[in-house]
């Protein structure tokens, strides 16, 4: 993980099955060359600050963050906040991928500064879609700046 | 004390006799005074209509008169003239023949006959008589005077009513003379008996009559000359003769110095009051007067007089008789009601008394007279009750002795501003110890009452023992405060179970959904990479795996909104329910793509709501009509409304598949659904929903079907509020 590739995708997601699922559909879409998939928000924290188990991380900072809502430990809504206050990841985008539907998570993701803000579908097919044409939109079309921070 | 009852003062009958007789009298003097005017009036139209008849009567015979004077004067006329009869006359004259003397007598003689003339004369311009037919002819002074003027005026020339006969039976005569023309100077002379028809037609009278008479007079100098026979002198034809200057009296006089016509009160010749009307022919000097003797004329006047003098007496009499039977009968009931009154007045005061006693002494609350300094001065049994005292202990002592302290300040309070006259009664809670020291609880009104020099006389008090009220409000207030706490604590219950409910259906809609994402995806991963292995059995059983995750994912989803139908808080404003109608209608159409669907959107009323619920509504009504016409081959979707009695009304109607109206109960209930998943897909929630969200707009919903022909889906929304903007109302 750690071998200096730059990330494309942070997939920060407990569950393991909708996981699978999400790189399922990246890699069949050949879109994502480099999914980190990180299980809670402290890890995901850690991934982007550069601390714990990551702060040894040679890799840029990933083009996109996939960021689920519920979260062991850090929250995802924590997460987000934390990204938005810190110098170094204030300026990644962030996809809230989540099972919500809830108009109190979007208000509240928006607030924080999430860029996007998805609900996943139940039923396979639409799921699929989804997930493929956010990985086709934020690694294809959308553009970022230079990369800036902790060169590799 | 003393109470007592202002009595009626008794009055001694008051003779009443001055003002009747001044009554009396003032209704005799209008009784009278309405008889005389009666009178007055018949007689006043009686005597004009009297006048009339002898005007008529003048005026009657004055014509007649004139009319006879100029027949004869044109009869005469006939004799005048002529070529014939003047050569015959002259040849006559000249010759002497007796032939032609004959023809000329027979002539004239057939003449006087025809025309009733007494006689006919031929005198010559010498006034000879040359000729003569009819009775002997005597050549007066009248007669030889108007020959003269006939031949001199060339006409026919009447004399005057003229006594002819100097010796007795002298008759009066009237002559007609004509100028027979062509002669030398003959006249004809015409003689008239008077006697024959003029004094007849004068003295005749139309009604039977004991003194009428007509009388024709002329002037003669300052004399007025009597014509005609009188009916009461004898042999007064142009005899009488009478000074003009009794013109004031004298209706004969009158006439012919005033002349034209008139009537008159006045004296005849014999001096008897008269009452005359006079009329002049005319083309002569003479006047015509007809006259009545006053008595005779005012005879019926009299007895009428006499009837209304009869009459307001007995009138008068009648008013008297009245009036005296009312006075005594008036006199009587006064001394009979005033017998009454004296009784009602004793019965009544004793009766008051009793009464006042009773009420004091019986009433059902305590009742008490204090002093101003604060002596019980009265007091009833019902307030001993209360208070533990005996009457006397009572009035041994001031009110402050037994008042509870802190209620003292507020009484005296009181006290001081209904002597001050600020107030003018009171009433207070207050607390008095009793006698055993217990404490009981009233309910006090205070009033005062003034003695006559304007100073405080005493107070009256009425106390009532409200221990029992105070302990059940005391009893209450407890229970209210164990209430409250209570409605504390479930609201703090209910609280936690909001948040519990809250935090379930988050875990419902985030946690839920995740495993079935993976049933569903794992099935179509294990359809996508192991087909080759799969029979179409297993292919189809996974399919069925997948399709009730999805299912299932639905019914997540819809109870997670019909939650949130629950628990959402309304914005409402004015609605144009057309424009949203239209919306939502617009947002359907992937729903009817590929169907002849007929949409009839009415003119709908406004409506008071929250604009996204409101579309939720519409959208769960028409996708349900758009669902369950499906099978139909031209579809009608219908949606109106009206406003009714503060509501509007809505309506969508379908011509789809409709219900049985026995299970119309379960429409609007979660998860209740009436037809078969394989026929109409769906969760049973969309109509809960919509109950839910009209509900809260405080609006009804309810449903009418029929199997297999359709439904109509009804629900009610309050109307828009004037004073509310609407911002769709503003833009269009």
């Amino acid at each position: 993980m750690d071998n200096g590739t730059p990330v494309d995708i942070l997939l920060v997601e407990d569950n393991p099955t909708d996981a699978e699922l999400v790189l399922r559909v990246l890699r069949k879409s050949n879109l994502a060359n480099n999914v980190v998939w990180v299980k809670d928000g402290e890890v995901a924290l850690d991934f982007l600050f550069r601390r714990g188990n990551h702060a040894a991380r040679s890799s840029s900072m990933p083009r996109v963050v996939f960021l689920d809502l519920r979260l062991p430990k850090v929250d995802g809504l924590k997460v987000l906040q934390q990204m938005r206050d810190n110098e170094h990841a204030r300026a990644i985008p962030v996809v809230v991928l989540t099972s919500s539907k809830e108009e109190s998570d979007i208000a509240a993701s928006y607030q924080l500064g999430a860029n996007s803000f998805v609900s996943k579908p139940v039923a396979f097919d639409e799921f699929s879609n989804t997930v493929a044409e956010l990985g086709r939109y934020w690694l294809l079309i959308n553009k970022i700046p230079m990369q800036r921070g902790i060169a590799p | 004390m003393s109470f007592f009852i202002p009595l009626p003062t008794a009055r001694a009958p008051r003779r009443t006799v001055y003002p009747i007789v001044l009554l009396f009298s003032a209704l005799a003097l209008v009784i009278v005074l309405l008889g005389w005017g009666i009178y007055a009036q018949q007689a006043h139209r009686f005597r004009e209509q009297e006048n009339a008849k002898l005007t008529a009567i003048a005026e009657l015979k004055a014509h007649q008169i004139g009319n006879w004077l100029a027949e004869r004067a044109s009869n005469a006329d006939v004799l005048q003239g002529g070529d014939l009869q003047a050569e015959v006359l002259n040849h006559w004259l000249a010759t002497g023949d007796a032939a032609a003397q004959k023809k000329i007598e027979d002539h004239f003689s057939s003449f006087v006959k025809a025309y009733h003339y007494q006689s006919l004369v031929l005198l010559d311009a010498q006034g000879a008589i040359r000729l003569q037919v009819g009775e002997p002819h005597l050549v007066t002074e009248e007669l030889r005077h108007a020959a003269e003027r006939a031949w001199r005026e060339k006409r026919v020339v009447m004399t005057d009513l003229y006594l002819a006969d100097l010796q007795p039976p002298e008759h009066t005569h009237l002559d007609f003379v004509v100028p027979a023309i062509g002669t030398n100077g003959i006249v004809l002379a015409l003689r008239a008996n008077p006697n024959q028809f003029l004094y007849p037609l004068i003295q005749s009278w139309p009604i039977p009559s004991a003194s009428a008479e007509t009388v024709l007079v002329r002037r003669d100098g300052d004399q007025v000359v009597f014509l005609n026979e009188l009916r009461h002198r004898q042999g007064a034809a142009l005899k009488l003769q009478l000074p003009l200057s009794m013109a004031g009296t004298l209706p004969a006089a009158r006439a012919v110095s005033a002349g034209g016509h008139g009537t008159m009160e006045g004296q005849d010749y014999r001096q008897a009051p008269v009452i005359a009307a006079y009329h002049d022919v005319p083309g002569t000097g003479w006047s015509v007067i007809a006259k009545v003797d006053r008595d005779e004329l005012l005879m019926p006047l009299r007895d009428y007089a006499l009837v209304i003098v009869v009459a307001v007496l007995v009138a008068i009499a009648a008013a008297a008789m009245g009036m005296f039977y009312f006075v005594r009968r008036n006199e009587e009931a006064h001394r009979f009601a005033l017998q009454d009154i004296r009784l009602q007045d004793m019965e009544a005061l004793r009766e008051s008394e009793e009464r006042f006693r009773a009420t004091f002494e019986q009433a059902a609350v305590g009742i008490a007279h204090v002093a101003p300094d604060g002596h019980w001065t009265r007091v009833n049994q019902r307030l001993c009750d209360i208070l533990g005292y005996t009457t006397d202990e009572l009035l041994q002592r001031t009110f402050q002795d037994i008042t509870h302290p802190d209620d003292l300040e507020a009484d005296r309070d009181f006290e001081r501003q209904m002597l001050a006259r600020e107030i003018s009664h009171y009433a207070m809670e207050k607390r008095y110890f009793r006698k055993d020291g217990s404490i009981v609880w009233t309910d006090l009104t205070v009033s005062l009452v003034w003695d006559a020099a304007g100073g405080p006389k005493y107070f009256i008090w009425v106390v009532e023992d409200i221990s029992q009220r105070k302990a059940i409000q005391d009893e209450l207030d407890d229970y209210r405060e164990q209430l409250e706490k209570r409605v504390e604590e479930r609201t703090v219950q209910l609280q936690a179970a909001y948040t519990d409910l809250e935090s379930f259906s988050y875990s419902v809609s985030h946690d839920l959904r995740a495993p079935l994402r993976a049933i569903d995806g794992f099935s179509a991963i294990l359809l996508e990479d192991y087909a080759p292995r799969l029979d179409d059995e297993g292919k189809r059983l996974f399919r069925v795996v997948g399709d009730n995750a999805r299912k299932m994912g639905q019914l997540i989803d819809d109870i997670l909104a019909f939650s949130r139908a629950g628990r959402i808080e309304l914005l409402v404003t004015n609605l144009d329910m057309n424009a949203l109608a239209q919306e939502v209608w617009q947002e359907l159409e992937s729903q009817r793509a590929g169907r002849s669907v007929e949409f009839r959107l009415a003119a709908l009323p406004t409506a008071y709501g929250d604009p996204a619920a409101i579309r939720q509504v519409l959208q769960n009504f028409l996708a349900n009509a758009l669902k369950f016409t499906r099978g139909r081959e031209s579809a009608l979707i219908e949606l109106g409304g009206r406003q009714d009695s503060g509501e509007s009304i809505f309506y969508v109607r379908d011509n789809g598949a409709g219900f049985d109206m026995d299970y119309v109960n379960r429409l609007f209930g979660l998860f209740q659904r009436l037809h078969g998943m394989d026929e109409f897909e769906g969760t049973g929630v969309g109509l809960a929903i919509v109950k839910r969200f009209v509900a809260k707009h405080g609006g009804r919903v309810w449903a009418e079907g029929k199997l297999g022909e359709g439904a109509t889906f009804w629900f009610t929304l309050p109307p828009a509020k004037s004073g509310a903007i609407n911002k769709e109302t503003a833009i269009g």
